[in-house]
């Protein structure tokens, strides 16, 4: 196995947010238009989107108890891949799989779906908890699909 | 070049460069002949100091052959490296030359030994034999001895930094093998994060077979982020690896306290944090019920339908309770002196109650007259078994089904079986309530919306009981058996 083709993600856009729902629309929108000046399709382009306003709304929900808590989004797309990493300064440690499936037998209340839905949605999804300091999720998604052989995006990002 | 400056000069490139001993000391010989002008010399390897030098990769079992050999021929084998050649030889009896000093390898030669310099060689202070020259024209002089000692402190030196590469070998290999044998999934990054190692604990757990992924990278920058020079954090690889990992990491520093490289060490917690997972889910959705019935019951007025609520409510409780003691591993019981006839002649008022409440009968057997032998249980435990497993039937039979209860002892044991028709089951019983685990497997997967852990816990009262309790759904009717061993079980 080549370990050296495995470094750590760099994440060339990041922004801070307030820990409020209303700075959900700041991230969703520019990423939209770069997606669609990719060339990726719409429905991948909502998927993205749902994806990213559901880990955000878990990040501003559960992870900013405090005001001044801030929330980091950072996304690179590489080689038809784009990589989303949203993190909380919350901090709480919780299982993922836990609440993914308590959504699909509860019959209580309207949240706990958002996990599940960036699940399916997502190709991969990943978690990492530093207890007392940050949660971060991170999720990534094939932009287009398989049998395509030359894409805008390939082209737009090397 | 003067063949003295060119022999040294070789031999230099061999102690440089030559991993072999058997050859070096080949070369070591060669170079002393040339640069004394003795005629012939040897080394004598005495003791294990061959087995010690040549075989220092060998395994135990074979330095044991060869000590085995040494023992089988009473003479012991020693080392002789010539100008050409190095050879295991036995050593040659000893024969009375007292301050000859010369080796018994060098008569073998057929030759006159005129003269002799012989010096001990030392490795890491330890004697290990002896070069010896022969026959220099005229003698061997003063200036020749210490040229050799010399020459020998630089072989030494050699041969001690060559044994101590070896030894570094092996331990590395060893330290290697640890490494990959550790069932935690260890990775080692440099001061910039970039992984240079990972052991096969890790390699499983990122890289699954068949399913590419990056989640590598994707999780090394918050891991790597941390200001604490050693932590823990928690890896959640939801898709496509489905994996929690407990992660803790050190970060090693230089002397001047630069960051040196960061070690990671990730434990598998997947299974546990399902088990957990499962409890948790299970309990959440039980508590949430028993809120609601507890809410309901406050608005409802009508006795009957406050009674029903009361009645779900005590099912699920008694679920809990049940979860509880199955959860806890092996039920305790408190076993003292009883007869069958006493554990069944105490639940009958109850059960037959129960029974004509719900239209149901019960067919009473003539008991043994073996039933009044001494056995040790916990008569309140079975009583409760006997009654969980009448109130099963009573929720699910058609009404007017009559139970038929049997008991005779078998082979050793207490057999005591509740018989119904089969076609008297609205539902049929399902075998797999005897197993909580699927009972809660299949409630979680919502297969049914029941819940149920009765059966379950029977079972494990008759196991306390070094008993069993089992279901049979037979063609005409349906059995449910408890197994009570007779005697001071």
């Amino acid at each position: 196995m080549e370990l050296e083709r495995y470094q750590p993600s760099a994440y060339p856009d990041s922004f801070i947010l307030p820990g409020k729902l209303g700075a959900v629309e700041k991230v969703r929108g520019p990423l939209a238009a770069r997606l669609t000046g990719l060339g990726v399709p719409q429905d991948r382009i909502n998927h993205i989107c749902l994806a990213l306003d559901e880990a955000l709304t878990n990040a501003v929900e559960h992870g900013s108890a405090r005001p001044e808590h801030t929330i980091e989004v950072s996304y690179r797309i590489e080689n038809d891949w784009i990589e989303i990493a949203v993190t909380d300064q919350g901090g709480i440690v919780f299982n993922p799989e836990f609440f993914e499936q308590l959504a699909t037998i509860k019959t209580w209340g309207a949240g706990g779906r958002g996990l599940l839905l960036i699940r399916r949605l997502m190709d991969e999804l990943y978690f990492v908890f530093t207890p007392g300091r940050a949660t971060r999720v991170i999720f990534r998604k094939r932009l287009f699909e398989r049998e395509a052989a030359a894409t805008p995006a390939a082209a737009a990002t090397g | 070049m003067e063949s003295v400056t060119r022999a040294i000069l070789d031999l230099w490139q061999v102690l440089a460069a030559e991993p072999d001993m058997g050859r070096l000391l080949t070369s070591v010989v060669r170079a002393a002949e040339i640069a004394t002008g003795a005629t012939f010399g040897e080394i004598v390897l005495t003791n294990d100091s061959w087995t010690r030098l040549e075989y220092q990769f060998a395994q135990p079992a074979e330095l044991a052959l060869l000590e085995s050999l040494r023992n089988r021929l009473g003479r012991r084998i020693i080392g002789v490296v010539t100008n050409a050649q190095a050879t295991l030889q036995v050593e040659e009896p000893a024969t009375p030359s007292p301050g000859s000093g010369i080796p018994q390898a060098a008569r073998h030669r057929e030759t006159m030994v005129d003269s002799a310099l012989r010096l001990p060689l030392q490795v890491e202070g330890t004697h290990i034999g002896f070069l010896t020259l022969f026959n220099k024209p005229g003698g061997f002089s003063a200036d020749d001895r210490e040229f050799m000692v010399t020459f020998l402190g630089q072989v030494s030196t050699t041969i001690e930094r060559e044994v101590m590469r070896v030894r570094l070998t092996r331990i590395e290999t060893r330290l290697q093998g640890i490494f990959e044998a550790i069932g935690d999934g260890l990775l080692v990054c440099d001061r910039h994060g970039k992984p240079i190692l990972a052991n096969r604990a890790f390699r499983t757990m990122f890289f699954p077979p068949g399913q590419p992924n990056e989640a590598l990278p994707a999780v090394l920058p918050p891991l790597l982020e941390n200001p604490a020079d050693t932590g823990l954090q928690e890896v959640v690889l939801l898709k496509p690896h489905a994996r929690v990992l407990s992660s803790s990491f050190v970060r090693t520093r230089d002397e001047t306290g630069k960051v040196h490289e960061m070690i990671l060490s990730l434990r598998d917690i997947t299974h546990s944090k399902r088990l957990d997972q499962k409890f948790l889910q299970l309990i959440s959705i039980l508590i949430r019920r028993m809120e609601r019935l507890v809410t309901a019951l406050g608005k409802k007025r009508r006795p009957r339908t406050r009674r029903r609520v009361w009645h779900r409510l005590r099912v699920i409780v008694c679920n809990l309770v049940h979860l509880s003691e199955l959860k806890a591993g092996p039920l305790r019981v408190d076993k003292l002196p009883l007869t069958v006839r006493e554990w069944l002649e105490e639940a009958k008022p109850r059960l037959e109650t129960r029974l004509a409440k719900s239209g149901h009968g019960l067919h009473w057997p003539a008991l043994p007259d073996e039933a009044d032998e001494m056995v040790f249980a916990d008569g309140g435990a079975l009583q409760r078994a006997l009654r969980t497993l009448v109130a099963f039937h009573t929720g699910r039979l058609a009404a007017g089904t009559t139970i038929d209860l049997r008991l005779a002892l078998e082979q050793g044991a207490w057999h005591l079986r509740l018989i119904t028709p089969r076609a008297a089951w609205k539902s049929l019983p399902d075998p797999a309530l005897l197993d909580w685990q699927s009972c809660l497997d299949r409630f979680l997967e919502e297969t049914r919306r029941g819940f149920f852990l009765g059966l379950a816990f029977i079972r494990q009262v008759m196991e306390a009981h070094k008993g069993m309790f089992s279901c049979t759904v037979a063609e005409d009717h349906v059995v449910f058996l408890f197994t009570l061993p007779s005697g001071a079980f």
